[in-house]
């Protein structure tokens, strides 16, 4: 299924659930498919599992602890709702069910994608999205008001803009690195030609915002004007804008950085 | 030789096809755009923006699933499987459920 898609069965599932308030309830989601919830400690290393043990899904899921926030914990049962709504996905766990396999999706890298995706539209839903941009007179939402929705919807911040650029068709890169050096990113529709001008472990550039955030103790939003050229250098990046808006944001006290480009 | 459009029947394509990808009805519907429609959406951005306001704010995802790379941070960390450890709490965690649920009423 394509992101469209994807998006338009969670909204489909939020409709059908009648959750028109955030945070989203997937606890009561779970429990009105009849999907039975099995919180507990189950190893370091462990996210969450859903499996058919027949006649009901069950689905395994670690508690939050030290390391692992609330805000992971509820991605997880988002992501396992995924499996059990996207209809492909709940025909392959019936069947691996039944043949005993341990980890029915540890090879299916596309299944995984399209399940964060819906998760990330499940507990980020449009419905929300629509109101706030719409109250912004239709203008991209600032990170301020990105890290507010997060915290409104119980989701980390970087799911939270994970979210917004499936979402916004304009312009906008989200970039996430750890003490100046970049982690992963993400591209608006808008933006896709600029979709692998960065790469993992390439450093932040020394004239941006974010190069010399994660040695701040401020967690406060930090904003400029900038060169395009600064954030996507070289001949190949002929798509790069000449300016764009950078907000930047420190996560947490691991160095992490979060940063939004946009223009337009 | 294919009849080259004009740049109004261009702008109600282009609208079209966000109309499309809007209402969902055509699932690739913005990835259909040649590259010459894209150059001239571009360039007529303000014009076409203010036409399209509202098509534009209900037109809410691309159309693919993000590059693998991209969603590294949502990635389940075992890969490769989990540990012995952790599959047998999963296991002993299964069997619990299947003991309850094939448990007969009255049954301890």
């Amino acid at each position: 299924m394509n992101a469209i898609q994807l998006t338009a069965l969670a909204d489909r599932v939020l409709t059908r659930h009648e959750q028109k308030n955030l945070p989203i309830n997937l606890l009561a989601i779970a429990g009105r498919e009849g999907i039975d919830l099995y919180p507990d400690s189950y190893g370091l290393d462990f996210l969450g599992q859903i499996r058919y043990s027949g006649p009901e899904f069950v689905l395994l899921y670690e508690k939050p602890r030290q390391g692992l926030p609330q805000t992971r914990v509820n991605f997880t049962i988002a992501h396992e709702l995924g499996h059990y709504f996207i209809p492909e996905h709940n025909r392959y766990i019936r069947q691996a069910s039944r043949a005993g396999s341990t980890q029915p999706f540890a090879n299916s890298p596309r299944r995984e994608g399209e399940a964060d995706v819906f998760a990330a539209a499940l507990l980020v839903p449009t419905f929300e999205l629509d109101k706030r941009i719409g109250r912004n007179k239709g203008s991209k939402l600032p990170l301020n008001e990105i890290l507010k929705l997060a915290k409104n919807c119980d989701v980390s911040a970087e799911a939270c803009v994970f979210r917004f650029t499936q979402y916004w068709p304009k312009p906008m890169v989200a970039i996430v690195s750890c003490r100046g050096e970049i982690l992963y990113w993400f591209t608006s529709n808008g933006a896709s030609p600029l979709r692998y001008a960065l790469s993992k472990g390439q450093s932040v550039p020394d004239k941006s915002k974010a190069a010399h955030l994660f040695r701040e103790t401020s967690d406060r939003i930090r904003y400029d004007d900038m060169d395009g050229k600064v954030w996507f250098p070289g001949k190949n990046n002929a798509s790069a804008p000449s300016q764009v808006w950078e907000e930047t944001v420190k996560l947490g006290d691991q160095g992490r950085v979060l940063t939004v480009l946009s223009w337009s | 030789m294919t009849k080259k459009l004009s740049q109004e029947e261009r702008e109600g394509f282009a609208l079209e096809a966000l109309m499309y990808a809007a209402t969902r009805s055509q699932e690739n519907a913005p990835t259909q755009l040649s590259p010459e429609d894209k150059a001239f959406l571009r360039s007529r951005r303000p014009a076409f923006h203010e036409k399209a306001r509202g098509l534009i704010a209900s037109f809410k995802t691309p159309a693919t699933v993000p590059a693998e790379s991209e969603l590294a941070l949502y990635r389940k960390k075992p890969k490769q499987g989990l540990s012995p450890k952790t599959q047998v709490n999963i296991n002993k965690k299964l069997d619990e459920i299947r003991a309850k649920k094939t448990k007969k009423p009255g049954q301890k």
